[in-house]
């Protein structure tokens, strides 16, 4: 043992002594060249939420589509929440009741109060009716309480509760709630010729398992109070009434989050209204104004349209298909907008960070003497109307400042330890016929401004021939020197900013800008880095 | 290994002189009165044509490299360049068989050995790359094929016997072993023929790669690990006249290990331009899209796609070597002198001799002088001396000379043991 002992002792010594290690890794560095980062900008990357269209010449058309108008069919009908009470006392002398004795059944309805609004027919989405029973007779009675036009699953809606004998405390009382989701009823009352309607039968027998009692004039014999609770329908039938539906809103374009300044100008632009009616009713749309607002430079422009605005126009009804997944064939109805016939360009050129439109929606201008109680109406088909603008890509940029805030994550990108001084080389090649000035910001998380990359930042133009169409790439270089500060403010970055300064040649010359331009960034690192 | 038998041979020089005062190499020489012998031993060595001790030093022990160690070693670059270390740690039991059965006499022997070995060869430009950078080659290309690094980590254990016999006045000693070998730890590189091109300004980078990655299964790799498995098989002859000049040759460590299934190969064979990560989406206008950028799938997932678990079988590193041993002055000075070859790995043709002094009987100076393997000249010295009747210990070095010149020298290593008879 003492041989051993000694001689682990004298080779653990040798061992520690060779291998000891100075760090967790062999650390050495490094000189490298080589390119970090690249991207490849076309019109696509540039104008990510837009439809660029390319046409047969290369040529590239800029179309947006936008939605504009989305009806709600509670600014049609609302079935409001409806409570009806029913009682009804013995009639005549007194009596002797037996065990399970039949009481005269009590037929009722409940009407909807929906105003002009006449339906004859629902299918409920949402909704129940809360019923309420009071029995003021000695002896527990059993009540059935019936909707016998409310059916799902070829059954009516039916229930069947035991209300207990009343006592020294008053009345036995019986409260439930029941879910309508999924009935279709049939609003048209007990004998079809009604609308808002909905029937109902209640009828109560005495305990079969009681005692006989003496019942005398005018005891209650049925107390009931139902309520219908909201009450919301996936599809209703008959007279939608002739509401009328006035909307005054604006729709964001999505410019403001990114167009900070500038001028631009356009050769021509197009706009097409379309509507698709899926309500089957008539219906007259009155567009009191379109306007053009730019919050940043304070400038609205109403457009001038007089095929479109300030004049009725008629919204055919849609017709019924039967598909469960697409029930209705909408009518569709189209307004074209264009140079022709109104100020569209100007109301573009005005870049607007938002479109308000002042609406007025009739139904039925005709009244009910043609449906005769067959409009009808899908929850999940109302009335869309959408926004196609169409311009060629053929404008005039005159320091046209577009700005966007990245939250980036640089997870991997983050530990900046191991570079050490660099000097990283930004090179663009253009191919647009524009003069970018580009200019990265590093930004904290209250979004303040801690580094400028890029100065300065300008791109030039590609080389263009007299038709202000490219020739070649013109390709810049923007040398940007990486120390530990710079090190600091990239690392302790949450955001990065990005500002580009858009400048056409010869500004209210036209451009016409083609699909395969393009603007190629790399960033090329040169520069020490530790190998950690 | 190489240090383990000069090490053996200072050690049975010193044993003979001082318990049988004959000469010899066998492995074990257990004199009269003694039956077992218990032995320690561990060494270390590295050497290569080209990386200096400095180098290597901070490297192995994750020192900081700094710009003038890498200048020495790129002094020594030339076209092949190789280098190979070791570290090896035994624990030996050697017992007299006088009668088994009438039918036996001789030594046999269990041994338990912890092994490491790395060796490589290389290109200039790839340690020019790896430890500068690619700048300096802006504008031209950089030959980093063929380059071969390979990193073994394994346990033996060892049964072998050993016999003597006289033959027309000729002593004849042979030895012979098997060993089980336990895997622990592996990994290699591979490639005939990789480049990469940088472009004169850093805008490109061409990446040519020819390269098969192994290794065995990263989960487990810690001492007592079992990731293959394999066996070794060890010879040796002596031939000795009757003044004591011995001829011998030894064959160590022929064989192999089967790396298990949960091992990976990952086969590269791509080439590619590198124009940097693609952050094309950033630049999107729109503000609803939550932007990452992730390397992974920019260029390092592009060709490591082809992981695959795999088993295989590798060599392990075998040497070879013959020797004459002369007697000068008989019990006093004896010239050892002879080459040995590793297979397996990126060694040369070594050849060694050696002269070795017995003083007072209990002590022994041995002075060597070698030329090859992964290195040049080295000139080494050794001692061994007894303790008491039963105690003898050995330590020394091959590289003695290029240890004196840290900065410049390209090889070292050394070697300890203790013996115990019983």
């Amino acid at each position: 043992m003492k041989f051993k002992a000694v001689f682990s002792i004298f080779l653990s010594s040798i061992l520690l002594f060779a291998c000891k290690k100075e760090n967790d890794r062999t650390q050495w560095d490094v000189e490298v060249l080589g390119p970090v980062l690249y991207a490849s900008l076309s019109i696509n990357e540039l104008l990510a939420d837009s439809i660029i269209q390319s046409n047969s010449d290369g040529s590239v058309s800029l179309i947006v589509e936008q939605e504009f108008y989305n009806l709600e069919p509670d600014s049609i009908y609302k079935i409001p929440d409806t409570t009806i009470t029913n009682i009804a006392v013995w009639p005549i002398f007194s009596a002797n009741i037996f065990p399970g004795f039949a009481f005269p059944n009590q037929d009722n309805k409940i009407s909807l109060g929906l105003g002009s609004v006449q339906l004859t027919k629902a299918i409920v989405s949402k909704g129940s009716i809360e019923i309420e029973l009071k029995n003021s007779l000695p002896e527990k009675l059993i009540y059935t309480y019936s909707i016998p036009k409310a059916k799902k699953n070829g059954l009516a809606f039916t229930i069947v509760k035991e209300v207990n004998a009343a006592d020294i405390n008053g009345p036995g009382i019986y409260q439930g709630n029941f879910s309508l989701e999924g009935y279709t009823i049939d609003l048209t009352g007990v004998n079809g010729t009604q609308f808002n309607t909905i029937a109902y039968t209640l009828s109560a027998i005495s305990d079969p398992g009681g005692n006989n009692f003496t019942i005398n004039f005018n005891d209650i014999v049925i107390n009931l109070k139902s309520t219908l609770r909201d009450m919301e329908a996936s599809y209703v039938k008959g007279y939608l009434g002739q509401n009328s539906v006035s909307e005054s809103s604006s729709n964001t374009t999505g410019l403001a989050s990114f167009v900070r300044g500038g001028y631009i100008q356009l050769d021509s632009v197009s706009l097409d209204l379309n509507i698709e009616n899926y309500i089957g009713a008539d219906a007259q749309i009155y567009f009191n104004s379109l306007s053009s607002v730019n919050s940043r430079t304070g400038s609205t422009v109403t457009l001038t349209a007089p095929s479109l605005l300030q004049r009725p126009l008629n919204i055919n009804r849609a017709q019924e298909s039967g598909p469960p997944l697409s029930p209705v064939i909408p009518s569709l109805h189209n307004f074209h907008l264009d140079n022709s016939n109104s100020n569209l360009q100007a109301f573009v050129e005005n870049l607007p960070e938002r479109i308000h439109y002042d609406v007025n929606l009739n139904m039925n201008p005709l009244g009910n003497n043609f449906s005769l109680y067959t409009d009808f109406l899908y929850r999940d088909f109302l009335v869309k109307g959408k926004l196609i603008l169409k311009m060629p890509f053929r404008f005039a940029a005159d320091n046209l400042l577009l700005v966007d805030t990245q939250d980036i994550s640089l997870n991997e990108l983050t530990n900046l330890d191991p570079i050490g001084p660099l000097t990283l080389t930004l090179v663009a090649s253009n191919g647009f016929p524009v003069d970018f000035d580009l200019q990265l910001f590093t930004l904290d998380e209250n979004k303040n401004v801690t580094d400028s990359i890029l100065i300065p930042g300008n791109i030039s133009r590609a080389n263009v021939d007299a038709q202000y169409k490219v020739t070649s790439p013109v390709i810049t270089r923007i040398e940007i020197p990486v120390d530990e500060a710079r090190k600091d403010h990239i690392r302790n970055s949450k955001f990065m900013g990005i500002r580009t300064k858009f400048n056409t040649p010869d500004y209210a010359q036209l451009i016409q800008l083609y699909s395969h331009y393009k603007l190629d960034l790399k960033l090329i690192a040169n520069g020490t880095y530790y190998i950690r | 290994m190489r240090k383990l038998f000069l090490c053996y041979s200072i050690f049975i020089a010193s044993i003979l002189t001082v318990e049988a005062g004959t000469p010899g190499t066998e492995l074990f020489n257990i004199g009269p009165g003694y039956n077992q012998v218990y032995s320690l031993y561990t060494d270390y060595s590295f050497a290569s044509g080209t990386v200096t001790n400095q180098f290597a030093n901070e490297y192995f022990r994750s020192g900081f490299i700094t710009n003038e160690m890498k200048d020495e070693v790129s002094k020594n670059l030339f076209h092949r360049n190789t280098l190979g270390a070791e570290f090896n740690a035994s624990i030996t039991i050697a017992q007299k068989l006088d009668t088994l059965f009438g039918s036996f006499s001789g030594i046999s022997f269990i041994r338990i050995s912890n092994k490491a070995h790395i060796h490589a060869k290389f290109e200039n430009d790839l340690f020019e790359m790896y430890f500068r950078g690619n700048k300096n080659y802006a504008g031209k290309k950089a030959e980093l094929g063929p380059f071969k690094l390979k990193s073994y980590t394994y346990q033996q254990l060892t049964y072998g016997i050993e016999r003597s016999s006289e033959r027309k006045n000729k002593h004849i000693i042979w030895s012979t072993a098997v060993s089980l070998n336990i895997g622990q730890k592996y990994s290699g590189y591979d490639s005939q023929s990789s480049s990469l091109y940088t472009a004169p300004d850093g805008s490109f980078l061409d990446v040519n790669l020819d390269l098969r990655l192994r290794s065995s299964d990263s989960s487990q790799s810690k001492p007592g690990s079992f990731n293959g498995y394999g066996f070794s098989i060890d010879g040796m002859v002596i031939i000795r006249d009757e003044k004591q000049n011995a001829w011998s040759i030894s064959a160590s460590n022929l064989g192999y290990i089967q790396w298990t299934k949960e091992s990976a190969e990952v086969p590269i064979d791509s080439s590619f331009r590198f124009e940097g990560i693609d952050v094309t989406d950033i630049f999107d206008f729109s503000d609803t899209i939550r932007k990452e950028i992730t390397t992974d799938s920019a260029y390092v997932q592009s060709f490591l796609t082809d992981r695959r678990k795999k088993a295989f079988s590798d060599m392990v590193p075998f040497h070879l070597k013959a020797s004459y041993s002369a007697q000068l002055n008989p019990g006093k000075l004896i010239l050892d002198i002879g080459a040995e070859q590793i297979f397996f790995a990126e060694a040369r043709l070594r050849g060694f001799t050696e002269l070795k002094y017995n003083f007072k009987r209990r002590h022994q100076l041995a002075l060597n002088l070698s030329y090859g393997a992964y290195t040049f000249w080295n000139l080494g010295l050794g001692y061994k001396g007894q303790a008491g009747k039963s105690w003898v210990f050995c330590l020394g070095t091959d590289y003695l000379s290029s240890m004196l010149n840290n900065g410049k020298g390209l090889s070292q290593g050394a070697f300890v043991s203790l013996e115990k008879y019983f």
